[in-house]
């Protein structure tokens, strides 16, 4: 369980801001996950979930999926305490404070609006098709 | 032993009158349960938010918490940062309070909930204070003298009216940071088309101190308000309460919930529960001041007197509109800014300041992202690039709107054999129909003079009935005498000898916090004790 979890925290971080996470975060996660008893106890929820652990390049797509349909879902739950440890930790926290930049990089945060908004779509399309395969 | 007065409570109304009695000559008995806890607040180093950030490896205690109970999951609401989390302490437990809509915040803390209060300090108009009840002659010179103890920044402009007429004796307003500069200067700009929609912007007064007052420093806009009490700028009621209690006419009594009083023919009998025994203990005096803020005082008093079982309740409707100010796009916010609320916008349909809506202004940074994240619905992954690059663009403007009594809204005493007392006070609050008409139209023109100032609303979040822990008028001020009624010098109707110092008594709650309000309240209800006491 302990060394699933610290994978977990690992895959997620990648996931997140594109880094591996220290042993502390990573431990925090772990941490985090058994005191706030964050339980996949529907099946449709641990399908979701083994499929992000076998495939991280469906993290984003799941997540996204679940961010419009199901925003309170334990599966985003634990990606969320992963996303709040790396924020609180002087090694991730630049990836969270905001930098100046030029007006013309506006194109390309709304290229990645579109891209984002993209991935939602793939991502409702998956998650409810777990739910209707594993009702 | 007969004390001479016991006041209940520690919070604002409790500290300031016991504060007042204190300097009339009188000797007080401070009855309190009084939790606690600083280990986490302790914790947090001094520096600058972004110095903080990046330097700190511990921060993630204070950030997040050891048990990670600062990470809101599932339904905004009211949310306390780790280290103000003790302010709510046991409140399930020894104060517990059964409702489907009503989600009040209350603290059995030392110092109350001004242990965490956001430190606006409304000076109400007259017509307000008549609305209310209250004495609005009396209450211009309480204000003044309660800014006197605690310290106030403010400054004269068009919100003057609203929210600090009157009020001489303060420092310097606080600095507003660059997007907030930008709003006010678009205001300014074309001020009289504001003023012909009945908007009008300014800087609502705050208890925070922009140069030093006695062993109190001056802010250095650290940005670390919500996490601790740098040089102890922000007032918090505590300070007072330390102060009172090295004074030897002072004597604080921790770990006791007051039940309930009994008057007899020559004193007060106070009943309490210890909290750390559960020993029961009682305390006579000859005069009993109950300060344990709106919803605790109900409890006392539903305990204590026969007749009706049902108070009304008063409390704000809150919204939350979270808005972009272009302009601020790629730019950054400084590094020496403040979180508090920096610049107010006041709505008044009726261009009379009575009923006017109060909307307060923030730029966010020190709540973190992570907060913000969960609200967008995109992946976390996908939200965190584009919030981040949006982050210092985005305005927070929370609306909030006066309330008047109304049958369905009431607070009513229920059995609760699991409740260490025996009962529960269950909470019932729906906004009328014409009420909820009336908000939304003045939402309106919130959103309406936001895009006018150059900000693009994004999302109006309405929070649930409780949210903005500002409460009031369960003993409404009455003339007649009226079963749990208040007379306007706070005497509880029925009784002789027991005194309202908070908000019990305010038969009409603007839109505008209530905090200075009630201190100056507390002050009043103290001053009228000691002025009868000299006449006697």
């Amino acid at each position: 369980m302990s060394d699933r979890r610290l994978d977990e925290a690992a895959l997620l971080a990648r996931y997140l801001v594109g880094e591996t996470p220290r042993p502390q975060e990573a431990e925090r996660y772990r941490e985090a996950v058994r005191l706030r008893g964050v339980e996949l106890a529907r099946a449709r929820d641990r399908r979701l979930w083994d499929l992000m652990m076998r495939r991280p390049a469906m993290i984003g797509v799941v997540d996204a999926g679940l961010a419009l349909t199901d925003p309170h879902s334990p599966v985003r739950h634990r990606i969320y305490l992963m996303l709040a440890i790396l924020e609180a930790s002087p090694a991730h926290c630049r990836h969270f404070l905001p930098a100046p930049y030029p007006r013309v990089h506006l194109a390309g945060v709304a290229w990645r609006g579109v891209l984002a908004a993209l991935r939602a779509l793939a991502g409702i399309a998956l998650v409810r098709s777990y739910g209707v395969l594993w009702r | 032993m007969i004390h001479d007065l016991v006041v209940v409570g520690s919070g604002m109304s409790g500290a300031h009158a016991a504060q007042t009695l204190l300097e009339g000559g009188r000797r007080v008995t401070m009855l309190d349960v009084g939790f606690r806890d600083t280990r986490v607040a302790d914790l947090v180093p001094h520096g600058d938010f972004l110095s903080v950030r990046e330097t700190d490896e511990s921060q993630h205690r204070y950030f997040l918490g050891d048990a990670f109970e600062g990470i809101p999951w599932g339904e905004a609401g009211h949310s306390l940062t780790p280290p103000r989390r003790y302010i709510a302490h046991e409140v399930e437990r020894w104060i517990p309070l059964r409702s489907e809509h009503f989600q009040p915040l209350e603290s059995l803390c030392y110092g109350g909930l001004g242990s965490g209060w956001g430190a606006g300090c409304a000076v109400y108009p007259p017509i307000e204070l008549e609305a209310m009840g209250l004495d609005a002659g009396a209450l211009g010179a309480a204000y003044q003298v309660i800014a006197r103890r605690i310290g106030v920044a403010a400054q004269r402009d068009d919100a003057t009216p609203y929210c600090s007429e009157g009020l001489d004796e303060v420092q310097e307003p606080l600095r507003m940071d660059r997007s907030i500069r930008m709003l006010y200067e678009a205001y300014t700009r074309r001020r009289h088309a504001f003023h012909a929609r009945g908007v009008f912007m300014g800087k609502d007064p705050m208890a925070v101190l922009t140069r030093p007052l006695g062993d109190r420093g001056g802010t250095r806009y650290t940005d670390m308000e919500f996490w601790s009490d740098p040089d102890r700028a922000v007032y918090r009621t505590w300070m007072t309460l330390d102060a009172l209690r090295r004074r030897e006419d002072f004597h604080y009594v921790p770990r006791r919930l007051v039940l309930r009083f009994e008057e007899m023919s020559d004193r007060v009998r106070v009943l309490t529960r210890r909290t750390d025994t559960l020993d029961d203990e009682s305390f006579d005096c000859r005069t009993l001041v109950l300060a344990a803020g709106t919803l605790g005082t109900a409890r006392i008093v539903l305990r204590s007197l026969p007749g009706p079982r049902r108070l009304p309740l008063l409390t704000n409707a809150y919204a939350i509109a979270a808005c972009l100010n272009p302009r601020m796009l790629g730019a950054t916010l400084e590094r020496e800014r403040t979180s508090l609320g920096q610049l107010e916008m006041f709505v008044d349909p009726d261009r009379n300041r009575l009923g006017a809506r109060m909307i307060s202004l923030y730029t966010y940074r020190s709540l973190l992202l992570f907060k913000l994240l969960k609200e967008v619905p995109l992946a976390l992954a996908d939200a965190l690039p584009l919030m981040r690059a949006m982050s210092p663009a985005i305005v927070l403007a929370t609306i909030n709107h006066p309330d008047h009594p109304d049958p369905g809204k009431y607070v009513e005493r229920v059995a609760d054999p699991e409740s260490p007392t025996g009962d529960a006070l269950r909470a019932v609050y729906a906004l009328t129909e014409l009420e909820r008409r009336r908000n939304a139209r003045c939402e309106r023109t919130v959103l309406g003079a936001l895009r006018r100032l150059g900000c693009i609303p994004l999302k109006l979040q309405h929070l649930p009935p409780g949210a903005t822990v500002h409460y009031g008028g369960t003993l409404p001020f009455r003339e007649d005498e009226a079963p749990l009624s208040l007379s306007r010098e706070g005497r509880l109707a029925g009784t002789r000898s027991v005194l309202v110092a908070d908000g019990s008594g305010f038969r009409y709650l603007p839109a505008n916090g209530p905090s200075f309000t009630l201190m100056a309240n507390a002050h009043l209800v103290a001053r009228g004790l000691l002025e009868r006491g000299a006449s006697a």
